[in-house]
């Protein structure tokens, strides 16, 4: 007996999930389940379904999971696409088996959650009579597996389940309903709406959010015009919404009376989003709104219309916005001009607001030119940490060649501290002249420079950069040579070719 | 008044009087407003499932003033215990427990919650919150189905709310860089990526245990299958646990699964789509599981706990990144370089939970937004339904739909037990 679970598995292509450590009375009771598994494609899968619902009673917990993966598997095998009839042949083998009373209730109950995935047609009538039936447990797994199967079949018999069904019974099937979303199931979803339970009408109104379509946003919109319960009218709100309605006259109610802050935000989003002159009304509105996120989500969802007038009004407004909205415009400079955007972040940034000023900052590395130059590098140079950070970041990003030109004259500069800065600043932008100028400050006489300059270039030396600092360093004295002795040690390894790695060594 | 102007709203409606020439708006003053805090005012967060992972984002927004956690809520009062004692502890204060999200989430004062439960729950907790017009920070994967990341990212974009999904990986340096290097094609073009994902302990069953007192286990379930109580279901261990049950997520591929193959589909510039293919281990002699682009690009799942977490391979070059900042190229060089200003630069975000906050603030989409994270997740899920059904799945990530099999695209969803039934 050396054959071990591993060696089977793999003989007969059973996933890893399948190998566990058991004892070997088990494996032999797992092999043997995974063996029907595999081999049951040749047949019928009857004979194999009922010798693993054999093993779901098993007092061995490991066997009872087995059984569960193998049935899963079983039920994979035959429903895959390349697998001829397959779906009706393991359908009518999982009726067969929860027609059998010797089958245990939990291995039914397996079988049920399977036929939620492969079900069809056939499965229809005994899954009704099982979702009928007193076993609260698999009259669930039954309704589940209903809710799932393509076709009128499955929506009639939820339908008339309906009528004979309790409270909660009823709230299920709404819900199986209006997942299913047939046009066939609306009218009783509709009713329910109607009904003296405000539980099922508040469900059915969420049903019919779900299942979408004409009829039923008819009916939430009608309801809407009725129902006084404050619960109801928020179900019948929200699924307005959900199932899309693009009408006007609605979405302006539920803006302006809508039974929370989120309907009327929701609202006016869908509103802009619509576009049209009436609805610049309703933006201004909304601009003006006293709930700080409504006038946030107007600042947005007016930047993003596609309507001019919309991003103009809001960039209008923006002379009386206070610092946190601005804060939000300037974070959402992406839909308008660039032009306008970089002056709008130019303008937070003088407010002087720190927050507001790592935004514009941030802003400015996308949207600005080469008119954004001298702030960032100013924003730079005299920012608190936070700021100079942001700056950095945007000096990296901005599409300007003047701030490449600006860096190479700061290399340039006179000034020790414009220097040093520039340095820094190679580190986030990639700009053309940078090695022959950091290999010129390297050969210079300053050795704080030396310094600087040495630490700005591993992240850009290349080979022939090496080269010439190694043409420097045999040149240079002092702390300097040390220094570049070092850097070329370092760097020449990974770097350097091999004849360059031995003039370093002979350093 | 208000039902007044609604149904004579109804009344215009019904008639097909689309013409508003004459608004209908109510005075804003005479509304009711929902009282949210606004940018540069502290936000108020409550706090869903305080299990291991949620001790990070107590600690954390415990420590801000910016922020101030006015919620606590788990179906463990056991749970919810220990946490009021550390916000007690850390600020003094006392705030209201709730074993119902619903709850908190009906409660106006309330900004933005963090959804810290096992996976199966994400989904339902952030939809609530969102339609009753919280900000939500949700732990990855978003998502335990792909019907459920379709409804998350409906859902967001007809509330408006910002979405954080709970894979820092983006806000690290490290990841970033190795990201950039690998989309802006210093190590050419891309052949293969490795993801490191370990494994868990196979699945099995467990006997039945007392439930243990002040622990709610039937709405711990929600709309999970039922199966009997047993502590190996139910902890929060990163070793196991419900971590390691099918029911309840997707295992190690929705464990490390999500926070590696969001950083991949981020340096592959496939934030909007995914792979068209997905295949198990042991499917035709394939030793481990993969998943392949639309260009060819294959990405391997490892095993073992050995190299880098994420390692991509190139015609020109590879980058490997691990967590704890090891991040190392071949060439050595690469490591160092400096983007060019033509350069694509991805988001850049330094901490995850304050990028968040201030996305709350700006009303922006944070770093991890809802279409990054479903996207994410629907690679965990493929390769978990892939794995469960041992056979390829073919994906279509522009239909977002499986292709040519019926019965695996039924996996993209999954029953919800009563009363847990409907999303969105």
């Amino acid at each position: 007996m050396g054959c071990s679970v591993e060696a089977v598995s793999t003989i007969f292509n059973i996933p890893n999930i399948f190998r566990m450590k058991i004892s070997f009375k088990k494996q032999f009771l797992v092999i043997a389940i995974s063996t029907f598994s595999s081999v049951a494609l040749a047949s019928e899968y009857r004979s194999e379904l009922i010798v693993l619902a054999e093993q779901f009673k098993s007092p061995d917990l490991e066997t009872q999971y087995a059984a569960r993966r193998g049935l899963e598997m079983l039920v994979a095998k035959a429903s895959a696409p390349n697998v001829s009839r397959g779906v009706a042949k393991i359908n009518g083998d999982l009726l067969y088996g929860l027609r059998n009373s010797s089958v245990s209730r939990e291995a039914k109950k397996y079988m049920l959650r399977q036929l939620a995935l492969v079900g069809s047609n056939q499965a229809v009538s005994s899954l009704n009579r099982i979702m009928l039936g007193s076993d609260v447990l698999l009259a669930e797994n039954a309704r589940k597996a209903l809710e799932s199967i393509e076709g009128s079949r499955a929506t009639s018999v939820l339908i008339k389940a309906f009528t004979k069904a309790g409270v909660a019974g009823q709230k299920d099937l709404i819900r199986s309903l209006g997942k299913r979303g047939d046009a066939a199931s609306i009218s009783l979803i509709g009713k329910s709406l109607e009904g003296a339970d405000t539980g099922i009408a508040i469900e059915a109104a969420q049903a019919l959010g779900r299942a979408g379509g004409e009829r039923a946003q008819s009916l939430l919109i009608f309801q809407y015009g009725q129902i006084a319960d404050d619960g109801l009218v928020q179900a019948l709100e929200r699924s307005i919404l959900a199932i899309g309605s693009e009408d006007s006259v609605i979405l302006k109610t539920l803006f302006e009376n809508g039974s929370d802050v989120a309907i009327r935000r929701a609202a006016l989003r869908r509103l802009l989003k619509q576009g049209g002159s009436e609805v610049l009304e309703a933006l201004r509105s909304g601009l003006a709104d006293e709930d700080r996120d409504m006038r946030s989500i107007a600042i947005r969802a007016g930047l993003a219309s596609d309507e001019a007038a919309f991003r103009d009004a809001v960039v209008e407004g923006s002379k009386d916005m206070d610092s946190a909205e601005l804060g939000v415009l300037v974070s959402g400079l992406a839909s308008i001009d660039r032009e306008s955007a970089e002056r709008i972040a130019i303008r937070a940034f003088d407010s002087g607001d720190e927050g507001l000023m790592v935004l514009a900052l941030e802003a400015l590395g996308h949207w600005g030119s080469s008119l954004s130059v001298d702030l960032l590098i100013t924003a730079y140079g005299k920012g608190d940490k936070v700021l100079r950070i942001q700056a950095a970041s945007s000096i990296g990003r901005l599409q300007s060649e003047k701030m490449d030109q600006r860096l190479a004259d700061m290399l340039r500069s006179e000034s020790k501290d414009e220097v040093e800065s520039a340095l820094e600043l190679l580190a986030y932008r990639n700009i053309p002249q940078a090695k022959s100028l950091l290999l010129g400050l390297v050969a210079g006489d300053d050795e704080a420079l030396v310094k600087s300059a040495l630490r700005a270039l591993p992240p850009i030396a290349t080979q022939n950069d090496l080269e010439h600092l190694l043409k420097i360093a045999e040149g240079a004295e002092g702390d300097s040579r040390r220094l570049m002795v070092s850097l070329l040690k370092k760097l020449a390894p990974t770097v350097g070719s091999d004849s360059l790695q031995t003039k370093v060594k002979q350093l | 008044m208000k039902n007044l102007t609604r149904r004579s709203a109804i009344k215009k409606s019904l008639k097909a009087a689309v013409a508003v020439s004459a608004p209908m708006f109510l005075s804003s003053s005479v509304l009711g407003r929902g009282g949210k805090t606004g940018p540069n005012s502290r936000i108020t967060i409550g706090l869903i499932g305080h299990g291991k992972i949620m001790k990070g984002h107590r600690q954390y927004h415990l420590g801000r003033d910016s922020v101030e956690v006015v919620a606590l809520c788990d179906v463990d009062q056991r749970k919810l215990d220990l946490a009021l004692a550390e916000v007690k502890a850390k600020t003094g204060k006392t705030c209201p427990t709730y074993e119902y999200y619903e709850e908190l989430c009906a409660r106006s004062d309330i900004d933005a919650v963090v959804v810290g439960t096992p996976d199966h729950w994400h989904a339902q907790i952030s939809i609530e919150a969102m339609k009753n017009g919280k900000d939500v920070y949700v732990e990855k994967p978003m998502t335990l189905t792909i019907e459920e990341g379709k409804v998350m990212r409906e859902t967001l974009h007809r509330y408006g709310s910002v979405l954080q999904v709970g894979s820092q990986q983006r806000s690290n340096a490290s990841f970033r860089k190795a990201a950039e290097l690998v989309l802006n094609g210093y190590i050419g073009k891309v052949r293969t990526v490795s993801a490191r994902l370990g494994e868990f302990p196979a699945p099995s069953q467990y006997p039945a245990q007392p439930i243990p007192a002040g622990f709610n286990y039937d709405r711990w379930l929600g709309p999970a299958p039922w199966e009997p109580y047993n502590i190996e279901r139910v902890k929060g261990d990163y070793g196991g646990g419900w971590r390691s049950f099918w029911d309840y997520g997707s295992r190690k591929n929705g464990d490390w699964g999500a926070h590696h193959y969001d950083i991949i589909q981020w340096a592959l510039g496939r934030d909007e789509s995914g792979p068209v293919e997905f295949v198990p281990k042991g499917y035709e002699g394939t030793e481990k599981q993969y998943y392949v682009y639309d260009d060819g690009v294959k990405v391997t799942r490892g095993y073992s706990r050995e190299g880098a977490m994420i390692h991509f391979v190139g015609d020109d070059g590879e980058v490997m990144v691990s967590r704890g900042d090891k991040f190392e190229t071949k060439s050595p060089s690469l490591k160092n370089v400096v983007l060019k200003t033509s350069d694509i630069r991805l988001y850049e975000s330094s901490d995850h939970r304050a990028d968040w906050l201030n996305a709350i603030r700006t009303r922006k989409q944070p770093i991890c937004n809802v279409n990054i994270g479903h996207r994410s997740a629907t690679i965990c899920q493929l390769s978990g339904i892939s794995e469960r059904l041992g056979r390829p799945i073919y994906w279509d990530p522009v239909s977002e739909q499986i292709v040519g099999d019926a019965s695996a695209a039924k996996w993209m969803s999954r029953p919800r037990r009563a009363p847990y039934g409907l999303l969105g």
